[in-house]
């Protein structure tokens, strides 16, 4: 729909954005490990669907679970990096 | 009353203006729809044939317009919102979603990003 | 005069005592109503709606349009059309200007004559018509500075006056011609009046005159368009454009349509009266816009017929002709102008590709305000322009321009000096004693208070560059320099 979207998206030549993760995948029953990153710039890919990841975002990590609809995004589209502005009555509380 | 895809027009309007007024109908999708029937850009409805009027209610029933239009694009941003991403999130505050200053400048989003999306058109929804 | 202009006076002196009063009044009785020394006078202006000062950097002009509640009212607004009715009104009469006593008119007898160079001649009433009929006068022309339509026979128009009497003569030995004129000239020198000449030179011998009076409204896509079925390339009609065509032919050659009789068959879409002429044709195609191409290849066909009179085509600001249209294709590509029927047509026979049975001339005239950018149109005139007067030195092409071939085929012609049936005709300034001409008749008119004599008519001759036609009127009659 929007021509742009297309043309400056990333080449298609470089292929997804893969980062070597530590994924260890659960047997079922057992608790589900959630795998600590920085790697904020790696795609999900469809064989993350169901893992935990706690991801960083500058100061501390976020826990994230993956689901379908991730796939194909970044990690550090679902962990912001800044805080919600709150707006306080007054300065000295 | 000419009636173009279910709309009526008075007849001295021009063919362009009219076909504008959809929602999901702008200036290059209405100049490529009158090329495909060979209206010229200054025709007025009264002066379309029937024929005509009838080519164009087929074409444009053939696309997605006015509320299929909208709702297509509000369940766009309601994925992003549903699945926590970033872009959801400053849709739903109403502020730029691609990275654009907010310091100063950011009427246009105020007025746009919004998760209810989906401006004037025939049809309110 | 007078008694109305005291009348006047008493009335205003009225008013002014009016005013006086009014302002005595309000001293004496508003005056009380407002304490001298109040210090409520800020609450009380609020009240009326008027601050005292304005806040400083508020704005207090408000000169934008559309505000809410304020009704601006403007007038009343012109009626549909009335604006362009009032730009494109002809006035070819002034009844303030005198009748010249000598004005001979142009006759069918010595339009072809050498001898009338240089005089100024008026047109005839039924050449008038025909020319209005066919918006062959613009109205930035000037006609309506003078009691009634005279132009000047010029050298170039003696030149296209005897390209008549060539096709004439052609025609009488069977062996007929097609030639091909591009006006050329400068700004304001008089192009399209030539052409306006030639068309009342044809009509004055008879001929079947066909005038396209602005590429430009042909091109600009401002009237309807369809695809003519069975073309290859697909070239495109334009039936309201035509059918409006056809009724300016109709006014303007009324008796070649009305006597010559339909002769062939052309298995036309509608049934035709008992012993046709070409009138029913054209009037079938004037009536029925969607018939109006079918009606005009009909007549086309019928003017190509042995033994019918030759033909003038004509179109004015050519450049239009010359680039791609502003209609889009179903593809949503440019549509080139040369595809649109009737400009297929012109040129066909302007490039030389086809030819008039009867003989004929193709006229096309340039214009230099009205111009969009046609590099090759522009180099092509140039080369014949230098080929007519130095032919050693012919400009190049310049090879970094990109240039439309479709046009470069049409005006071939113009490169080759053996050509001679396609040829410009450029337009100079005009020579003393035609400006002479020109002047004495403008004095004769009263349009020019002054006494025309040898000094006085180079005076003007150079304040109109070296005689350009239009200059010379600006600079004699309507500018009264």
């Amino acid at each position: 729909m929007n021509p742009t979207r297309a043309l400056c998206s990333r080449s298609v030549w470089k292929g997804p954005n893969i980062v070597p993760l530590p994924i260890v995948r659960p047997l079922p029953g057992q608790k589900i490990i959630p795998i600590k990153t920085q790697a904020r710039a790696a795609t999900i890919l469809p064989n993350f669907v169901g893992l935990k990841f706690q991801v960083h975002n500058g100061k501390k990590y976020e826990d994230i679970t993956i689901t379908e609809d991730m796939v194909g995004r970044k990690l550090g589209e679902f962990a912001p990096t800044r805080k919600q502005f709150v707006y306080r009555l007054s300065k000295n509380k | 009353m000419p009636f173009i895809f279910g709309f009526s027009f008075t007849e001295a309007s021009l063919v362009k203006r009219s076909l504008e007024t959809i929602y999901g109908v702008g200036p290059k999708v209405s100049q490529r729809i009158m090329a495909r029937f060979h209206i010229h850009p200054w025709a007025k409805v009264g002066s379309l044939k029937s024929t005509t009027l009838l080519d164009l209610t087929e074409e444009l029933a053939s696309m997605k317009l006015e509320n299929d239009l909208r709702r297509d694009i509000q369940d766009n941003i309601k994925r992003l919102k549903d699945t926590g991403t970033y872009r959801g999130r400053r849709h739903a505050m109403g502020l730029p979603v691609r990275g654009q200053r907010t310091r100063t400048q950011i009427t246009t989003a105020r007025k746009l990003n919004r998760t209810e999306r989906g401006g004037a058109g025939r049809i309110q929804m | 005069m007078m008694n109305s202009s005291t009348c006047l006076r008493s009335f205003s002196q009225l008013s002014l005592d009016r005013t006086a009063h009014a302002s005595l009044t309000s001293r004496t009785l508003l005056a009380p109503q407002i304490a001298c020394f109040s210090t409520s006078t800020a609450r009380y202006n609020q009240k009326k709606g008027m601050a005292a000062a304005p806040k400083r950097g508020t704005r207090t002009l408000n000169v934008k349009k559309g505000r809410k509640g304020v009704n601006y009212e403007m007038g009343k607004r012109p009626a549909p059309g009335e604006r362009k009715a009032q730009r494109k009104r002809i006035v070819l009469s002034n009844d303030n200007a005198l009748p010249v006593s000598w004005l001979r008119d142009l006759e069918r007898s010595n339009v072809l004559e050498p001898t009338i160079e240089g005089q100024m001649m008026g047109l005839p009433e039924r050449v008038v018509d025909a020319l209005r009929a066919e918006e062959a006068f613009k109205p930035t022309q000037g006609w309506g500075l003078f009691r009634r339509p005279a132009t000047l026979m010029r050298k170039e128009t003696v030149q296209l006056a005897g390209l008549v009497k060539e096709i004439e003569d052609a025609n009488a030995q069977q062996q007929p011609r097609t030639i091909r004129r591009i006006i050329s000239g400068d700004r304001m020198s008089g192009k399209s009046t030539l052409l306006l000449q030639g068309l009342a030179i044809a009509h004055l011998r008879d001929w079947f005159v066909i005038n396209l009076p602005e590429a430009n409204d042909i091109t600009n896509a401002h009237t309807d368009y369809a695809p003519l079925p069975g073309s290859q390339p697909l070239q495109y009609t334009q039936d309201t454009y035509t059918a409006n065509l056809l009724r300016q032919m109709l006014k303007a050659n009324p008796s070649i349509l009305e006597s010559t009789p339909v002769v062939t068959d052309h298995k036309l879409p509608f049934p035709l009266p008992p012993k046709p002429t070409l009138k029913h044709i054209v009037e079938h195609g004037m009536a029925n816009p969607e018939t109006s191409w079918v009606c005009f290849t009909a007549l086309w066909e019928e003017l190509s017929q042995p033994g019918r009179p030759p033909i003038l085509f004509a179109i004015d600001s050519l450049a239009h002709v010359m680039r791609n249209s502003e209609y889009m294709s179903a593809e949503f590509k440019p549509i080139h102008a040369f595809d649109l029927t009737l400009i297929r047509l012109f040129v066909d026979l302007l490039s030389g590709q086809k030819t008039l049975a009867n003989g004929g001339i193709i006229l096309g005239s340039l214009s230099q305000s009205n111009k969009p950018l046609s590099v090759v149109l522009d180099h092509f005139v140039t080369i014949a322009e230098a080929l007519q007067s130095q032919p050693a030195i012919v400009p190049v092409w310049n090879p970094y321009l990109s240039r439309d071939q479709r046009v470069v085929d049409a005006l071939r012609g113009l490169e080759d000096p053996k050509q001679k049936d396609f040829d410009i005709l450029r337009l100079g300034g005009l020579s003393k004693p035609e400006a002479r001409a020109v002047i004495e008749y403008y004095a004769e008119s009263g349009m020019l208070r002054h006494t025309v004599n040898d000094s006085f008519v180079t005076e003007k001759w150079s304040l109109a560059g070296m005689g350009n036609m239009g200059e010379l009127e600006k600079a004699s009659v309507r500018l009264r320099l």
